[in-house]
């Protein structure tokens, strides 16, 4: 039992006081012992931070993630997980024995029939590590990733909604307001280029139907502002502002920091509240991100063979190409955790059109990203990941033709695929029904992706952990295990 | 009130050396009395012996009520025994009140002779089977070799099987045959072979006593650190079932661990205060190593050779993993990576080093992987890594590097995986 919320705030502040020297304590003895002891004890005066980052458990197989983020819930039968079989069943209702009364959602539920709706697409086997794989024709250059590729196929989420889905995949929670991932991953390894921040997200807009990308997605909760996601701007300045007014020089500019600096650190001493650490933090992170940022998006560096890779796109800034080329750059300097956002999968009609739009838009410059960091030998320790929040239905929603059709949100079961550091190259895991509808093989939880992952980047998921509101919190909350057939 | 007979039944501990005590002095006592033909103590002394018997087995019974205490044939006999040693304690107080001295002595005699055992399967329970006669095994095991079933198995029989084993399979692991030691348990793979610092059993050992998820748990007997050292040495080795795998054995391996310890107290903060400064990434590998990845991303612009230099200097020791990659060192710096003894991963893409600079690789005994993606080498300069023992992985994308050079030294060094993709 704990003590009750102490009334008088002045004994709350010695508690505070306390609080902060024991968790800064038990932070020392999680993180590395000698090593992290030795490493906090001496944290330079512009990279305090609020929350002291942790250090690995064991060591780690991959460095940093690079995300991409497929918003809206891709299509997992017209892109992964092919169903010959459904050919015969066109326009024929889904059977009772397979829906076995799951809940729809609105958009749906009130539909008279349920017809089954084929892929249009043609599937290809390619060869990987085991006995081939499956995938789209919408997929052309993915497609040559199928030996270094995992595809799981039998994800399944708790979420049938986009808001509760994104924000469950991207935090282990369906209510907003935990950790996202990166934020975790910050605060448990810190980032290996101060000048940069640990947690970069890089959002393109789609083609068809967009739902709303909150800034919670990428927000630390309880973690301390600082491990907070920062976004790239798509447009022509990736980072507004980014030089001194006329006048103003760089000298003038650290002078100003240094003061401010030292007046925050007596608020700190005075209301021991740790946003003011993190604005300091912050505030010196855009101090070294006006040199960083400059040399970060000027991509007259890249040779044409390699613009070329990513597609014409990757010339338009804020487009996927162009964001898979930064995430690459950013990869390169070291930062922990970019997270890509392609908005535009939510395809309820129309998807035949809107899909294949869709795919060409991600599919040269996805692959590009995984060659190109393969080739500079930073595939090992990047671990990639492409998932959407949920899958889409069998049947269709609105009027099936033969050319076209729509799929409603289907939480059930879903495909996704990951590359690079730690992941079993060349294999695919798990499998679903005839229908796509229901999981045969090794269902993967949310939670069971989110523990896998963390393994690979060096960390048991029940450890890591950060103490508020009484208890110790997980990305995994209480739940998730590590699946040893994802990991190489 | 049941805590105050939880804690009585945690002092079976302290109790149980009274009973040891009072009832081989008796039996010594009366032993010398019939040697000279004289009568038997007075009463007062038997009684006090059993009071004390009955007092070990009542708190003995207690602990073993406590939930989470273990059955197995050792517990099991050591609770008969007990037992029946209280019981025969009031039979011997009863013949003696009856005067029946011939009984009574014959019991006695029986009682002193069940305590040895009783108490000898009491200590395997706190200490573990082995702890009286470990010194002398481990005296014998000192070799230049050793395996599986010679070392590891063993060792995993006394600290681990009991709760991993054919009888209880805590998380789900087993760890008394090679089989069930690859398939690991519930949290994932128990072993990753050659590589120590990933393998969650090590990781397990490690971590902090109070720490829930530590092994074996905190009340059990714990792994000594040559034990630690020996586990760490097989899995480094490749975690074979089958080969011997080097170990220096016992006394030699007791000073090397201490001089390891000793090391690490070299790692001052003060030694990695500069490379902070200089917003150089410093991290350890795990948790409780000394092993160092070091990335020097963030102020790559500015580091060249005798910046490098002086910031490595303190910790060429520790390091394991370094990332130079975009610095402005040349080759110049290539001979301090010889006095890396750990270095493992060595990162130097677009930096100014050529073949000149890898010349001074030469032999180094543990580097594996060496990115040169983005450098000005040659076929000519990376012909000489063939010598490095460990190697086996070299990026050479964006160098001078030609297919056929890469082809060719591939087949002369087949253990290198040599990578040039176009």
């Amino acid at each position: 039992m704990s003590p009750p919320f102490p009334p008088d705030p002045l004994q709350e502040r010695e508690l505070m006081l306390t609080r902060r020297r024991f968790f800064g304590l038990s932070a020392h003895s999680l993180g590395a012992g000698l090593g992290a002891m030795a490493l906090q004890s001496i944290l330079p005066k512009s990279a305090l931070a609020a929350t002291p980052t942790l250090g690995p458990h064991f060591r780690p197989k991959a460095k940093r993630v690079i995300y991409m983020h497929m918003e809206g819930g891709p299509s997992q039968l017209d892109l992964f997980d092919y169903k010959p079989g459904l050919q015969d069943y066109y326009d024929k209702d889904l059977p009772e024995s397979i829906r076995k009364g799951q809940r729809l959602t609105t958009m749906t539920s009130g539909q008279a029939r349920f017809p089954i709706a084929p892929s249009i697409f043609n599937f290809n086997k390619y060869e990987n590590n085991q006995d081939g794989v499956w995938l789209s024709e919408l997929l052309p250059h993915t497609a040559k990733l199928s030996k270094d590729m995992c595809v799981v196929r039998s994800m399944h989420t708790d979420s049938i909604n986009h808001e509760p889905g994104i924000t469950f995949f991207q935090t282990g929670n369906q209510q907003p307001g935990r950790p996202s991932f990166g934020s975790w991953m910050s605060y448990g390894l810190g980032n290996a280029n101060a000048n940069l921040p640990a947690f970069v997200v890089l959002i393109s807009q789609g083609i068809g139907n967009m739902q709303a990308l909150s800034a919670r997605f990428w927000g630390s909760g309880f973690l301390g502002g600082e491990h907070q996601g920062c976004k790239l701007r798509s447009g022509k300045d990736a980072v507004l502002y980014l030089n001194n007014p006329a006048g103003v020089s760089r000298e003038d500019r650290r002078r100003m920091l240094d003061l401010v600096g030292e007046l925050n650190e007596k608020e700190y001493e005075r209301s021991l509240d740790p946003e003011v650490r993190t604005r300091v933090a912050q505030a010196e992170m855009a101090y070294r991100m006006q040199m960083s940022v400059p040399e970060l998006t000027d991509i007259s560096t890249e040779d044409e063979k390699t613009l070329a890779m990513y597609g014409d796109d990757v010339h338009k800034p804020g487009s996927f190409a162009s964001n898979c080329l930064m995430a690459r750059r950013l990869a390169e300097r070291g930062v922990r955790f970019i997270q890509l956002y392609m908005r535009g999968w939510d395809q309820h009609g129309n998807l035949p059109k809107e899909i294949r739009a869709q795919s060409k838009a991600v599919d040269q410059a996805q692959s590009a990203l995984v060659k190109d960091l393969q080739r500079r030998g930073l595939l090992d320790d990047t671990l990639v990941l492409w998932s959407g929040e949920f899958g889409r239905t069998v049947y269709s929603q609105g009027t099936l033709t033969k050319t076209n059709y729509g799929r409603d949100h289907h939480p059930r079961c879903f495909s996704l695929w990951m590359a690079g550091g730690g992941v079993n190259p060349g294999t695919v895991y798990g499998a679903t029904d005839d229908f796509g509808y229901n999981i045969t093989e090794n269902p993967v939880s949310v939670h069971d992706l989110h523990a896998t992952l963390l393994h690979c980047l060096g960390f048991d998921h029940k450890n890591l952990t950060f103490p508020t509101q009484g208890r110790d919190m997980r990305l995994t909350d209480v739940f998730g295990k590590v699946i040893p057939g994802l990991m190489a | 009130m049941t805590e105050l007979l939880l804690v009585f039944g945690r002092f079976h501990v302290v109790f149980l050396h009274l009973p040891l005590g009072i009832f081989f002095a008796l039996g010594f006592v009366e032993w010398t009395a019939w040697r000279k033909s004289q009568g038997p103590v007075p009463r007062v002394w038997v009684a006090l012996a059993t009071a004390s018997a009955l007092l070990a087995a009542t708190s003995g019974w207690l602990l073993h009520e406590e939930p989470g205490r273990g059955e197995d044939w050792v517990m099991e006999w050591h609770e008969r025994l007990g037992i029946a040693i209280a019981l025969g304690s009031i039979l011997c107080l009863w013949l003696h009140r009856k005067g029946k001295v011939k009984q009574y002595r014959r019991t006695l005699c029986l009682l002193v002779t069940a305590l040895l055992p009783a108490g000898h399967f009491g200590g395997m329970m706190t200490h573990g089977d082995d702890f009286l006669w470990e010194p002398l095994k481990q005296a014998k095991e000192i070799s230049a070799d050793a395996t599986y079933s010679s070392h590891i198995a063993p060792l995993l029989k006394a600290r681990c099987v009991n709760c991993h084993g054919a009888r209880k399979q805590k998380g789900e692991l087993r760890l008394d045959t090679p089989d069930w030691i690859l398939a690991g348990g519930e949290g994932g793979l128990a072993i990753e072979p050659n590589a120590p610092l990933e393998s969650e059993l090590l990781y397990r050992i490690r971590l902090p006593l109070e720490d829930e998820d530590h092994m074996p748990p905190e009340e059990k007997r714990q792994l000594k650190p040559s034990e630690l050292e020996l586990l760490e040495t097989w899995i480094h080795a490749g975690a074979s079932f089958e080969d011997p795998f080097p170990w220096v054995g016992q006394e030699e391996q007791t000073l090397e661990v201490a001089a390891v310890e000793e090391e690490k107290e070299s790692l001052e903060p003060m030694n990695l205060a500069p490379l902070k400064d200089a917003l150089v990434h410093v991290q350890p590998l795990a948790a409780n190593t000394d092993a160092l990845w070091i990335d020097f991303s963030a102020p790559c612009a500015d580091m060249d050779d005798a910046q490098v230099r002086a910031l490595l200097r303190p910790v060429l020791q520790h390091i394991v993993e370094l990332n130079l990659a975009r610095t402005i060192i040349t080759d110049e710096l290539m001979p301090l990576f010889q006095e890396m003894p750990r270095l493992e991963k060595l990162d130097l893409r677009e930096t100014a080093i050529t073949d000149v600079g890898l010349k001074n690789l030469g032999h180094h005994p543990t580097l594996h992987t060496l990115n040169l993606v983005s450098t000005r080498v040659t076929d000519v300069g990376i012909s000489q890594l063939k010598t490095l023992p460990s190697l086996q992985k070299v990026w050479l994308w964006n160098t001078a590097c030609t297919a056929e050079g890469v082809t060719s030294l591939q087949k002369e060094a087949p253990q290198t995986h040599f990578i040039l993709v176009e």
